[in-house]
C-alpha cells in the first residue's frame, strides 16, 4: 500500500504564483491498482511523483506498507518520465546491466520479451533511436526493474496512437496482481478503459478520486467526470464564437 | 476457445456490460458454443485493452447468471444449457424490441404504420437471403 | 595494472580507463613539468652563483622558495580542473536526459558519488602524493647540491 499523508511542498523562490505545488494531497493506493492522474500543467502531477520517489524535498509523509521511502524500500518503485532518466551514450544492453546490478528483482524475461516486441535495437546507443522509441525504451526499463510501484509521467508524449494502443494492451498483458501503475497523462479519453481509478489534481489540490467502474455504473464517463469536477462549460466556446461574430452576416 | 476478435467496444453504457452481450448473443446465435473455453482474465484485458477489474465484474455476473463456469484452476469454460439459452434468447429480444420501439416512437409514428413497415422490411430481408 | 572496473568509475556513458588515461597523464606531465622548471631555474642559480664566485663576486644562492616558482604550475591547474570535472560529472546526468532522477533512486546510494569523485579525487590525492615527492626530491637536490659556503648568512633557505 502505498500512502500519501498531507504531502505539501512549496514552488521554489522566484516563482509569480503564490499557489503551492502540492496543497496537502492524501490518498492510498493499494496494489494491483492502474491509476490514471489527470490534471492541468502544473496541477502538481509531476511533483507528486517527484515526491513519492523522494527525488525533491517535501512535508507530509510517503509510506510504503507503513515504512517511509529509504534506500532499504526504493527499489520497490520505479520511474518512467517524459524527460527520460535513461543514459544516452549507453546502449539497452548497458542498461540491463546497470539495472541488474542494482535492482535485485530484475525482470529479464519481461525485459526481452518488451525489447523483442518493440523492435529495439540492443546494442545502439540510446541517443540515436527515435522518440517514439526512447519513450518505449524508458517504459520497459521501468516495467522491468521489479518494482511494485511503476510511476509514469506522460511516458507517451511524441508517440502515435497505434504505438500508445499497442502500449496500454501490452501492459494490461504482463501486469501482475502485485503490481500497481501511476500513470499521468492528458489523454483523457485514450486511457478511460485502461485505468481502475482516476485522481484529478488541481492546483496542488486532489479535487477528484473515483473508481472508473463506479463511474460506468453511474452512468458517468470519465471524460464527463473530469470535466464536472473541473467546472468545465461544454457551451463555453459557442458563447465565446457568438460574442467573436456579434453582428457579423451570416456567410 | 471463445474469440473476442469482433468485439468493438463502443460509447453505448459501461464495457462490462458490453463485454456481456457480447457472450450472450455470441451464445444466441451458437457461434459460442457450450463447452469453449473463455480467454483468461488477463488475455482478455489485454485484447480489448480493458483494465481488469472491469473484466473482472464482467466474469463474474456471467458465472452469476450461470453462463460460465470456472473448473480446474483458473479456466473458464461456457455452460449453457438450452433452457438458459432459451432465456437469455427471449431476453435478448426484448431488449432489441423494447429499443426499436422506443425509437420508433419518438419519430412519432402511429403504431399501424411502424407495423406495416415492420411487416414490409421483414420480407424483403428474406427475399434478399433467399436471393443469395 | 590490477583488474579495476573502470566502468564503475565514472558516470554511465563516460569511458573510465580513459579518463583514467588522462588524468594519469596530466600528472605525469606536471611532474616533468616540475622537475624541468626546477632542474633549469636550480642549475640556472647555480651556474650564476658559481660564475659570481669565481670573478671573486658575492652572489647569494636564491632562496628554495624562490626556486620553486612555476614548478607546481601542472598540480595547481590540476587542483582546479578536477574539482571542476567532478562538478562537471555531476552535471552530466542532466544533460540530454535527466539520468539524475536514475541514479538518485538507486537502493545503493553510493554509486552516484563514487563515479561523480573517484576519479577527480584520485587525480587530487595523486597530484598531492606527487606534488610532495617532488618537493622532497627539490628540497634534497637544493640541500645536496647547492655549494653551503655560497648561501646567504648560514640559512640554508638563504636570503635573495
Amino acid at each position: 500500500m502505498l500512502e500519501l499523508k498531507n504531502l505539501y511542498k512549496d514552488y521554489r523562490a522566484g516563482h509569480i504564483s503564490p499557489q503551492k505545488a502540492l496543497d496537502g494531497v492524501s490518498v492510498a493506493i493499494g496494489p494491483g491498482e492502474i491509476v490514471g492522474l489527470f490534471g492541468e500543467n502544473g496541477a502538481g502531477k509531476t511533483t507528486l511523483m517527484k515526491c513519492i520517489l523522494g527525488l525533491i524535498r517535501y512535508r507530509g509523509e510517503v509510506l510504503l506498507d507503513g515504512e517511509p521511502v529509504t534506500r532499504r524500500n526504493i527499489a520497490r518503485l520505479s520511474f518512467a518520465t517524459c524527460e527520460h532518466s535513461f543514459f544516452p551514450a549507453l546502449t539497452a544492453e548497458g542498461h540491463r546491466d546497470f539495472y541488474r546490478m542494482h535492482f535485485p528483482r530484475w525482470r529479464e524475461k519481461r525485459f526481452r520479451a518488451l525489447l523483442e516486441f518493440f523492435s529495439l535495437p540492443a546494442n545502439r546507443a540510446l541517443r540515436h533511436f527515435s522518440t517514439g522509441q526512447k519513450n518505449q525504451f524508458e517504459v520497459i526499463l521501468a516495467l522491468s526493474q521489479g518494482a511494485d510501484y511503476i510511476l509514469m509521467d506522460e511516458p507517451f508524449a511524441g508517440n502515435d496512437l497505434f504505438n500508445r494502443e499497442d502500449f496500454y494492451k501490452v501492459l494490461l498483458g504482463i501486469l501482475e496482481p502485485t503490481e500497481t501503475v501511476v500513470l499521468s497523462t492528458h489523454l483523457l479519453e485514450e486511457v478511460e478503459r485502461f485505468v481502475s481509478r482516476a485522481l484529478l489534481l488541481r492546483r496542488g489540490k486532489l479535487v477528484g478520486d473515483a473508481s472508473t467502474l463506479d463511474l460506468e455504473e453511474r452512468g458517468g464517463s470519465l471524460t464527463a467526470y473530469v470535466k464536472e469536477t473541473y467546472g468545465y462549460e461544454p457551451d463555453r466556446v459557442s458563447r465565446a464564437l457568438d460574442r467573436l461574430t456579434e453582428g457579423e452576416e451570416e456567410p | 476457445m471463445v474469440s473476442f476478435e469482433h468485439l468493438t467496444l463502443g460509447d453505448d453504457g459501461p464495457i462490462y456490460r458490453q463485454i456481456i452481450r457480447f457472450v450472450q448473443r455470441g451464445i444466441v446465435a451458437g457461434a459460442i458454443r457450450a463447452g469453449d473455453e473463455m480467454p483468461s482474465r488477463r488475455a482478455l484485458s489485454a485484447l480489448l485493452g480493458v483494465n481488469p477489474n472491469t473484466i473482472q465484474k464482467a466474469c463474474r455476473l456471467l458465472e452469476e447468471e450461470g453462463l460460465i463456469q470456472s473448473r480446474s484452476g483458473a479456466k473458464s469454460y461456457v455452460s449453457a444449457e438450452p433452457e438458459l439459452v432459451e432465456r437469455v434468447r427471449s431476453q435478448l429480444l426484448a431488449e432489441d424490441a423494447r429499443r426499436l420501439v422506443e425509437a420508433l416512437r419518438q419519430t412519432g409514428a402511429s403504431k399501424e404504420d411502424c407495423m406495416a413497415l415492420f411487416q414490409r422490411i421483414w420480407d424483403e430481408s428474406e427475399r434478399g437471403a433467399e436471393n443469395e | 595494472m590490477r583488474r579495476l572496473d573502470w566502468e564503475a568509475l565514472a558516470p554511465l556513458g563516460q569511458d573510465g580507463r580513459r579518463t583514467a588515461r588522462r588524468i594519469g597523464l596530466c600528472l605525469g606531465l606536471s611532474t616533468l613539468w616540475g622537475l624541468c622548471q626546477f632542474l633549469a631555474s636550480f642549475l640556472d642559480a647555480r651556474q650564476t652563483v658559481l660564475w659570481a664566485a669565481r670573478l671573486g663576486e658575492r652572489f647569494p644562492m636564491p632562496s628554495f622558495a624562490a626556486l620553486l616558482s612555476r614548478t607546481m604550475l601542472g598540480f595547481e591547474i590540476l587542483a582546479v580542473f578536477l574539482p571542476l570535472a567532478a562538478a562537471g560529472n555531476y552535471l552530466s546526468h542532466y544533460l540530454e536526459t535527466r539520468s539524475i532522477y536514475l541514479m538518485r533512486r538507486l537502493p545503493d546510494r553510493r554509486d552516484l558519488w563514487r563515479r561523480c569523485l573517484a576519479l577527480p579525487a584520485a587525480g587530487l590525492l595523486g597530484g598531492v602524493v606527487l606534488a610532495l615527492a617532488l618537493l622532497g626530491l627539490f628540497l634534497a637536490v637544493y640541500r645536496l647540491c647547492t655549494p653551503w659556503e655560497l648561501t646567504a648568512g648560514g640559512a640554508w633557505w638563504g636570503m635573495q
